[in-house]
């Protein structure tokens, strides 16, 4: 195991009662490549997430037996909305950001900014006009968020149901983003969602979550065609059918 | 409720109202002495055997006026409370649930008397009508329905908009049917905290108003009266004045720690 | 052909915001009208609207033949019944569910003690715990509270009932099995439906017909197979296209 980004060995979580909410979780995660998280809720997937990343909630205890993370790490979370300070301008909270990780100048930071709206396929005119979180669209606002855990130059982009509160339509082109991008830029990705057929189009491995463990992993043409598990056939099963344009 | 485990806080102020209530109930009733009876020959006597809590200048027996103290301003607590915890529930669920016009005419209504400094007006209407119980209900209807009434109509205007009245409307259920039956069983237990801790605000206002002599008058024993009369003796006759002090002060403890122990319950089951 | 509800030029208001610009649509009796759109279409305010929740409307709603304006008759309150999105907020918290389901019937006049029996199938026929009737809402799952708000809908046996994102807080797989029980129920008491969702899996597993909204305005009905053949227009195409589906390579 030496070029692996990410290693997660026996990962548990308990809560202050003692409930364990993750058990013996397992990951490994190598450049690039892209494994997707799937369960239901209560399932643990967040909170694996946020383990990895260290933002547990308070009270929340951990016994993980081997940890190894070997880059950066960044997050793009669930609510575009909650996720972005409702009071500052959001592209002054990506030049801040960028000026910090990026150790740039203002000038310079506020280019990188710029470019990034670019690429996210952003309003340039963000960067011109003090425009709030609240003036932006829910697309929009994810997208920022995007280009916020961009600005951090991760190695390992970890995403928490990121499309899940966005319109169909949007969560395509914010899919296409997100795969354009980890194209591009070539980072590896945990991406977690209940949505088995988002995994599907996301990721190449996936792993499923049942009530804090994970009950299968492997690539995903294993996972969605041959399912060993029966809870994974019965997710397989629950992605409704809709017919393909042509 | 519900087979929930009670908080602490909960349980002491339970036992400890519970000891007050059953001691100025039954209290006057087994202790011997008379809390009018006057003893010339056992003035201002400390603390001892015979008078566990001493007498006061006139040679009545503390204790016995303590314990009689404590039947008349709790009594008057919960009956001057009764009117405003009413109507104020009501008004302020009016407004939340109808809006526009009425809501318009009750909250002018709470502005107005908001703006009143409470206690000058307590003073003023206690001064027209008199001293005694009937300025202190009057004082308290005007003004002791503020709150039950904001606290209603926040929670009506907010609940108006789930789900669930949707659903009763769709039923065909009245208005009124609605506001009784599936609103007010959600917004009393708010409004029962806001009461608790309103009574001691109320209990206190009693208290200050016979202290003052404006409240509860002469000879009918009430704490407040009693701190007054005990007051210039407070370095040789200290139990005249403090035995009631403490007692105002458990019973204000004892009403919060309900409160807050309601609150916390309540919190917990989602509201 | 046998129209249970028309809706002709309809605007809705929510103040001075426009939700709703003359849409016009026609639901067949027995027929399931999916009706789709994304957040902010208008969509929940068209159902808000046809019963009679929200008032500050313009243009015609017929039921049964019958226009329908300001507080709706009993009538109509026994044959239009709706399941609502959120299962945390669609029960009220401080009422066993027994009396949650019984109140309707009562206020319709049945005795409370022949509504619990009548009530009591309907919790077997939900496929929900013995005891449901005894328990308060915050003793069950989000899927269980959206079969007793199914069964509360139910109740009155309702003639057009109207689902409004019935399953989109629900987990996937409990989404599924309310789907089939949804169309089970469907078929039992030949109802008629108007089923509204972002989510055009669900619409495919229940409906027969489709309506598309978007910004408050109508974009194309038709038939669910037409539909899903070839949409009309651009957006249904956009719309159709856009669902995620499951990529095996």
């Amino acid at each position: 195991m030496d070029s692996r980004l990410l290693v997660i060995e026996n990962l548990n979580l308990y809560n202050r009662s003692g409930t364990q909410l993750v058990k013996n979780v397992s990951l490994s995660l190598g450049p690039g490549e892209t494994l997707g998280i799937v369960g239901e809720s209560g399932s643990g997937k967040t909170l694996t997430l946020k383990s990895i990343i260290g933002l547990l909630p308070a009270g929340i205890r951990e016994t993980c037996e081997h940890r190894e993370i070997n880059g950066r790490c960044a997050m793009v979370f669930q609510s575009p909305l909650t996720s972005l300070d409702p009071l500052y301008p959001v592209f002054r909270q990506l030049v801040d950001v960028i000026e910090l990780q990026q150790k740039l100048g203002r000038r310079e930071a506020e280019d990188a900014a710029k470019q990034y709206l670019e690429q996210l396929s952003l309003p340039m005119d963000l960067a011109e006009k003090d425009r709030y979180p609240g003036e932006l669209s829910g697309g929009q606002c994810q997208r920022i968020l995007i280009a916020l855990a961009l600005a951090c130059r991760p190695d390992v982009l970890l995403c928490d149901e990121p499309t899940t509160a966005l319109d169909v339509t949007v969560q395509k082109q914010v899919m296409d983003l997100i795969r354009r991008l980890q194209q591009e830029l070539g980072f590896a990705m945990i991406f977690v969602t209940h949505n088995l057929a988002v995994a599907s189009q996301l990721c190449s491995r996936i792993a499923v979550m049942k009530q804090g463990e994970i009950i299968e992993t492997g690539r995903k043409e294993k996972i969605l065609r041959d399912p060993a598990n029966d809870y994974t056939r019965e997710l397989v099963d629950s992605v409704l059918p809709v017919p393909e344009v042509d | 409720m519900n087979g929930k485990k009670m908080k602490p806080a909960l349980k002491t102020g339970l036992c400890l109202m519970g000891l007050i209530v059953l001691l100025a109930v039954l209290g006057p009733l087994v202790y011997g002495y008379d809390p009018y009876a006057q003893d010339l020959t056992a003035v201002l006597l400390p603390p001892s055997g015979v008078h566990p809590f001493g007498t006061d200048q006139l040679g009545r027996d503390i204790l016995a006026r303590v314990l009689y103290a404590g039947r008349v301003d709790l009594s008057l607590m919960v009956l001057a409370e009764i009117a405003p915890f009413t109507i104020g529930v009501f008004l302020g669920m009016a407004a939340g649930w109808f809006g526009g016009k009425v809501d318009w005419v009750i909250t002018l209504l709470i502005d107005t008397f908001i703006a009143f400094p409470y206690y000058l007006l307590v003073i003023v209407v206690a001064f027209v009508t008199g001293a005694g119980i009937r300025g202190i209900f009057i004082t308290f209807m005007l003004v002791g329905w503020l709150l039950y009434a904001r606290v209603a109509k926040g929670m009506t205007a907010s609940l108006r908009s789930q789900e669930w009245v949707d659903a009763a409307r769709l039923q065909g259920f009245s208005d009124l049917r609605i506001i009784v039956r599936e609103i007010l069983p959600n917004v009393l237990p708010q409004a029962v905290v806001v009461l608790m801790t309103d009574m001691t605000g109320l209990l206190v206002m009693i208290v200050m108003l016979g202290y003052l002599g404006i409240g509860i008058s002469a000879p009918t024993p009430d704490w407040g009266t009693m701190i007054a009369e005990g007051q210039t003796m407070m370095t040789s006759a200290w139990w005249i004045s403090v035995i009631p002090g403490i007692a105002v002060v458990l019973t204000g403890i004892a009403l919060s720690f309900i409160g807050d122990g309601l609150a916390d319950l309540w919190r917990e089951d989602g509201f | 052909m046998d129209r249970i509800l028309e809706i002709r030029d309809l605007c809705a208001f929510y103040g001075d915001h426009q939700a709703l610009f003359d849409v016009s649509l026609d639901l067949e009796r027995h027929h399931a009208l999916g009706l789709v759109g994304e957040s902010g279409s208008g969509k929940s305010t068209l159902a808000r609207a046809v019963t009679g929740l929200l008032r500050d409307c313009t243009g015609e709603i017929r039921f049964e033949g019958e226009l329908q304006s300001g507080r709706r008759s009993a009538q109509f309150c026994r044959k239009v019944q709706m399941v609502f999105q959120n299962p945390d907020a669609s029960l009220n918290p401080k009422h066993r569910i027994g009396t949650i389901l019984t109140d309707g019937m009562v206020v319709q006049g049945i005795p409370r003690k022949q509504a619990m029996d009548a009530c009591r199938e309907l919790i077997a026929r939900m496929e929900l715990p013995a005891d449901t009737l005894e328990r308060y809402p915050r003793s069950f799952s989000g899927g269980q509270k959206q079969r007793i708000a199914l069964a509360r809908a139910l109740c009155t046996e309702p003639e057009l009932l109207i689902l409004d994102e019935p399953t989109s807080a629900l987990d996937v797989s409990v989404q599924r099995k309310m789907l089939e029980l949804i169309n089970e129920i469907r078929r039992e008491r030949d109802l008629t439906v108007l089923f509204i969702s972002h989510d055009l899996g669900v619409i495919h597993a229940v409906c027969d017909d489709i309506a598309v909204l978007k910004g408050g305005r109508l974009q194309e009905t038709g038939s669910c197979s037409a539909f899903f053949a070839s949409p009309q227009t651009e957006y249904g195409r956009e719309l159709l296209s856009a669902v995620p589906r499951i990529a095996y390579n």
